[in-house]
């Protein structure tokens, strides 16, 4: 992951839908505009649907890696105050 | 003087002179259908006159048929009788059972009915009785006109005209001010996303429609024609939508609603895969979808579309990402959840016919597997319309027609439509 600055990182594995998008909009709101969250999450539901509500909440995101483990890490770039 | 006069004295002057003829093909035959089987009784009254029941009509109508008479006028003898003449807009009344047997036996005969109620009524009248007035009451058109009769005598649930389930606030508030008025204060919502107001009472029909129409609410149908265009939210509100269902509703209801056939025709418009409108129930569904191809140029090969898509139709190849056309439903995942909408689209219909959710259950079927173009989406709407109309026999459902007429003919009818619009 050494391709971006990872200012903060949220884990998201333990809770489920719709607390996934709840936790990381959290965590996302901790942020300055143009910093970056790494986001881990389940493989199934979470990765389908919560790049797409980030996107849709207006933010940034710039990549999605598989871990091996059944999980990914999604890094965003927070958009706005 | 002497005048001439041409007195009517033989055949041939009475041939020259003739004013009045009467051809065999100017006779019709009275026929009196008695509800029940092989009935065969003959009228007192009327030497050589029978009572027949509709499965019997076959001996009679052939013989009149080929007589080369114009036509036949149907006098029905129903077994059930009351005060409403309800056996007379019973779809299965007996004249109404033997006018399909004729229609559909001897087609070539003209058919006329006895239209007068007093058959069909227990007090013997030729309208409603109602407070010692007679009233003549058209219950088809009642029907027609979206007035579905109660179990409760008199009363009627007014079914509403609501298009892809959209209501004002103004609507519904005029809605609200009828039903407290001349209802009981409630309203049904029906499966079909239309709104009725039960218990409307005959004598208030016609300050009902005017009370609605001042809030702009018309009153919507039944019986064996367009009903109601059903929605889901689409595009316009819905995140996953693919297409404006509402604005596709709104015209194919100005193109079909109300429409007679031979039955009931419905359709819906749902905006994705998700299909919450539940397109395959319909007579005709239409599902919104989003044909892609990715675009390199954008792309920052973040991975999201490959885990986005449910149905394992991405991949990458040697940086690029490939869609597989035999996996692909048009759901426009991939697209929604690009960073950087990294895809080309087109978007467009997947259109099924002839499904069922009623006394049988059928999950309508799709012919063409995408439609781009919105005009050949409307030829193959007007083409399946049309079929239903030239081929269907009357209380049919598009379904059966499809069954009967051929799979592969109807197939045939709509791929035609599709390449010449
Ligand atoms: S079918 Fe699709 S567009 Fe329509 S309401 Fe459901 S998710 Fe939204
Ligand atoms: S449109 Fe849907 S099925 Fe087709 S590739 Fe995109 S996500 Fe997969
Ligand atoms: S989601 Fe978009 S940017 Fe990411 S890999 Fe797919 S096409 Fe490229």
């Amino acid at each position: 992951m050494g391709e971006f600055k990872i200012n903060d990182k949220v884990d998201i594995t333990d809770v489920v839908c719709p607390t996934t998008f709840v936790k990381a909009k959290i965590a996302l709101e901790e942020l300055d505009d143009g910093e970056i969250l790494e986001i881990r999450l389940n493989d199934g539901e979470p990765v389908q649907n919560v790049p797409r509500s980030i996107k849709e909440e207006g933010h940034k995101v710039l990549k999605l890696s598989e871990n091996g483990d059944g999980t990914y890490n999604l890094i965003v770039q927070k958009v706005g105050e | 003087m002497k005048r001439f006069r041409r007195l009517r004295s033989d055949e041939r002057i009475r041939s020259l002179v003739r004013e009045t003829h009467i051809e065999r093909s100017m006779l019709v035959y009275p026929i009196f259908v008695e509800e029940g089987e092989n009935i065969k009784t003959p009228v007192e009254s009327m030497p050589g006159i029978y009572r027949y029941s509709p499965d019997r009509l076959d001996e009679l109508l052939s013989e009149a048929d080929k007589a080369g008479i114009a036509g036949v006028l149907v006098f029905g003898i129903p077994k059930h009788k009351d005060s409403l003449a309800s056996s007379a807009y019973d779809e299965n009344g007996v004249t109404q059972q033997a006018i399909r047997k004729i229609k559909k036996n001897n087609p070539g005969l003209l058919v006329i009915a006895d239209v007068c109620l007093c058959e069909y009524t227990d007090h013997g009248h030729c309208g409603l009785v109602r407070e010692d007035i007679i009233m003549a009451v058209d219950y088809a058109s009642l029907k027609k006109g979206g007035f579905m009769r109660q179990k409760q005598k008199n009363n009627f649930s007014l079914r509403l005209r609501v298009v892809g389930g959209n209501v004002t606030a103004g609507q519904l508030a005029a809605i609200a001010e009828v039903a407290k008025k001349y209802g009981d204060g409630h309203v049904h919502l029906t499966s079909r996303q239309s709104i009725e107001i039960p218990f409307v009472k005959l004598d208030d029909i016609s300050d009902v429609k005017a009370a609605l129409a001042e809030g702009g609410v018309e009153p919507g149908v039944c019986g064996p024609r367009v009903r109601t265009v059903t929605a889901c939210q689409g595009s316009e509100i819905c995140p996953s939508g693919c297409i404006d269902t509402y604005s596709l509703a709104k015209e194919l209801d100005d193109r079909y609603f109300a429409r007679e056939l031979p039955h009931k025709f419905k359709f819906g418009i749902t905006g994705c895969q998700n299909n919450c409108l539940k397109a395959e129930e319909n007579d005709l569904g239409i599902k919104g979808g989003i044909k892609v191809t990715w675009r390199k140029s954008d792309c920052i090969h973040c991975g999201v579309c490959i885990k986005a898509c449910r149905n394992g139709a991405l991949s990458t190849d040697d940086g690029k990402i490939v869609v597989d056309a035999s996996k692909c439903n048009y759901c426009g995942r991939c697209v929604k959840s690009c960073p950087v909408e990294s895809w080309d689209t087109v978007h467009g219909y997947i259109v099924s016919f002839g499904g069922l959710f009623g006394n049988s259950i059928s999950k309508g079927e799709t012919i063409l597997p995408f439609i781009e173009d919105h005009e050949k989406l409307m030829a193959v709407c007007d083409a399946a319309v049309s079929f239903f109309n030239d081929y269907a026999n009357p209380s049919e459902r598009f379904r059966f027609t499809i069954e009967r007429v051929g799979t592969d003919k109807f197939r045939e009818y709509i791929i035609n439509a599709y390449n010449n619009a």
